[in-house]
């Protein structure tokens, strides 16, 4: 963990997925990321850890299937994203909803 | 707003990435780009009446123009409930992409729409249901809508889901009339509607002409005035020379046809041409039909009568005398009858007196009264007069809607409101003077009266059902109670009665009416 460039870490993460599944997962302490498709599992786990101080368990990642879209003729698809579904250690926690 | 381990990137690496970099920074995204936070209210909308009653305290206080301040105070129980409904109505209704409709947890709510828009609907869902609750138990009626006396915003910044609240409004409310001086013997003058004593004589003379009957005139007599004539007549078209042209259709002739030789009895010329006649003559009469003649193809048409005259009778009309009341009428003597006639006719000038009357009375009522008359009561009267004015309009020039409403405006209304201003006014003042005078009094309308009245309005309706009878009611007890208050006053007052104008005054006066009249005209128009 020490050879990975924590500089590259901040990107590599892009957003919280926040969806009907998702939140069910928050109650066995598992949160659910958009990641950068090359990010592996051992990057993934160490950008959790640095941007929320927080200890990792277990990192679990899957690429959703591809999403066509056609505007016109033109047909394309959206942008692709790896998604990766971080268990955190249980004593740890991240406030997704900074609001309340 | 920091609250531990947030989702909130440490400061110093949120400034190595700068702002715009990542969605990490401030609100959280929530699978795809949030929809605007300006759907939560729409969306919190529409529930009110969900709520129980809520329990509230209040503090009254007097303000300036018939208004008062309420301060109402809302306890936490209650506030957190007005809360917690906001929310989980937010729950049911909002679509956040990812979730089921319905199944959207409550933080993920509140961070969608935002504590603020809900914070703001749950604030506006407590004051709906605090005011007409702190309305209602209010020590005096109120009138219009209540608004508050402090910023919505100031509100809100107080607000805390689980504290209580407190926030003031102000209301109109009736106000009450100041006596200012004794409204028992006012002295005022009204103008007297004279009662034309002529009238009866013209409606004897009228019943006389009924009556008349006719006799042979001396065999030299010539056709005058009051005489009728016994004749045959045969009509002919008149050509541009003045000679005869073609018969007239039948309808204008006849045989031993009547002749009444009174001045404008047929069309125009004909009675004239006769004049002069004797019996046994035979004359040419050019006459000119009448433009509005009841047959159309005699309209405006130019003829020639061939007026041959057998006879000649004096017209002779019944002496005024009691014989003649007896035969002609029901009474017994014509003085009787004079004195119907006078009573039927005179009840149009009575009326015009009483009239006068309560008009010189309320006059004098709003000059010893003082109140405040809040704008809403005001504004309120403007409307529905405008309203009236506006049917009424309608009804008489034949317009369209769509002419009408094109007429409505806030500007024609305000324009009127100006002009009528003054009349409101004084229209209400004598009302609340009225009113507390019948309270002063302990005048009650009598249900009976009250009933009798009623009776009559459902009458005219023949049948339909009257809409909105309470307030009806209303109306006709306000009326029954507004008469004997009228009534009491005309009996304690010292009246004068003065005559009415001259017709050139009367002329002048309506002048000066019509001037004063002409920005309300201006506003129809706009």
């Amino acid at each position: 963990m020490d050879n990975i460039d924590s500089r590259g870490l901040l990107d590599l993460v892009k957003y919280p997925i926040i969806t009907d599944k998702t939140t069910k997962l928050l109650e066995e302490n598992q949160y659910c990321f958009a990641v950068d498709p090359n990010a592996t599992k051992i990057n993934i786990k160490a950008a959790i850890q640095y941007i929320f101080n927080v200890q990792v368990t277990g990192v679990n990642t899957c690429h959703p299937p591809k999403k066509k879209r056609s505007i016109g003729r033109f047909v394309g698809k959206r942008p692709h994203y790896k998604k990766a579904i971080v268990t955190l250690a249980s004593e740890d926690s991240i406030n997704l909803f900074p609001e309340t | 707003m920091a609250p531990p381990a947030a989702f909130v990137t440490p400061a110093a690496v949120a400034a190595r990435r700068g702002a715009a970099s990542s969605a990490f920074a401030g609100a959280t995204r929530v699978g795809r780009p949030a929809p605007t936070a300006a759907v939560a209210p729409a969306a919190a909308r529409g529930r009110s009446a969900r709520l129980p009653t809520m329990k509230v305290t209040i503090e009254e206080s007097e303000l300036p123009n018939s208004m008062r301040g309420v301060t109402i105070h809302v306890t936490a129980d209650e506030v957190a409930e007005c809360y917690n409904k906001v929310v989980k109505d937010l729950q049911k209704r909002a679509a956040i992409p990812g979730f089921r409709a319905g199944k959207v947890p409550r933080k993920v709510v509140l961070s969608h729409f935002g504590k603020a828009t809900v914070t703001a609907s749950a604030v506006e869902e407590v004051i709906q249901h605090t005011v007409q609750q702190a309305l209602s138990s209010l020590s005096v009626s109120a009138i219009g809508q209540a608004q508050l006396a402090q910023d919505v915003e100031e509100i809100v910044a107080k607000f805390q889901p689980d504290g209580p609240l407190s926030f003031a409004i102000k209301v109109d409310v009736w106000p009450e009339a100041n006596l200012t001086g004794d409204y028992k013997g006012l002295t005022i003058s009204a103008e007297e509607t004279a009662f034309d004593e002529t009238i009866v004589d013209e409606a004897l003379e009228q019943a006389r002409r009924r009556e008349a009957f006719t006799v042979l005139s001396p065999a030299d007599a010539v056709a005058e005035e009051g005489r009728v004539a016994v004749g045959s007549l045969v009509g002919f078209y008149r050509n541009e020379d003045g000679s005869r042209g073609e018969q007239l259709p039948d309808i204008a002739s006849g045989e031993s046809v009547e002749i009444k030789l009174r001045h404008g009895q047929y069309m125009a010329g004909f009675v004239e041409g006769i004049l002069g006649m004797k019996a046994g003559d035979v004359r040419d009469v050019p006459v000119e039909f009448p433009a509005e003649s009841a047959r159309p193809e005699l309209r405006g048409v130019k003829a020639i009568f061939e007026v041959s005259v057998s006879a000649l009778k004096d017209e002779v009309l019944p002496e005024l005398n009691d014989d003649f009341a007896k035969s002609a009428t029901e009474h017994a003597t014509l003085d009787e009858l004079r004195a119907d006639i006078r009573q039927r006719l005179g009840e149009e000038t009575d009326g015009a007196n009483e009239a006068a009357i309560n008009k010189a009375l309320e006059a004098a009522l709003v000059d010893i009264t003082e109140v405040t008359l809040p704008e809403t009561l005001i504004d309120d009267q403007a409307k529905n007069k405008f309203a009236t004015m506006m049917s009424d309009f309608k009804t008489k020039s034949n317009m369209t809607d769509e002419q009408l409403k094109s007429m409505i405006t806030q500007d024609s209304f305000a324009a009127y409101k100006k002009s009528a201003h003054a009349n409101i006014v004084k229209s209400l003042t004598s009302n609340l003077a009225i009113t507390k005078i019948a309270q002063v009094e302990g005048l009650e309308a009598e249900p009976a009266e009250v009933e009798e009245n009623m009776a009559l309005i459902k009458a005219e309706l023949k049948g339909k059902p009257l809409e909105d009878e309470a307030s009806v009611r209303d109306k006709v007890v306000g009326q029954v109670l507004r008469q004997k208050v009228l009534k009491l006053l005309k009996e304690t007052a010292n009246v004068t009665m003065t005559p009415k104008p001259t017709e050139e005054e009367a002329a002048a006066a309506a002048e000066a009416a019509e001037a004063a009249k002409a920005p309300v005209a201006a506003a129809g128009e706009a």
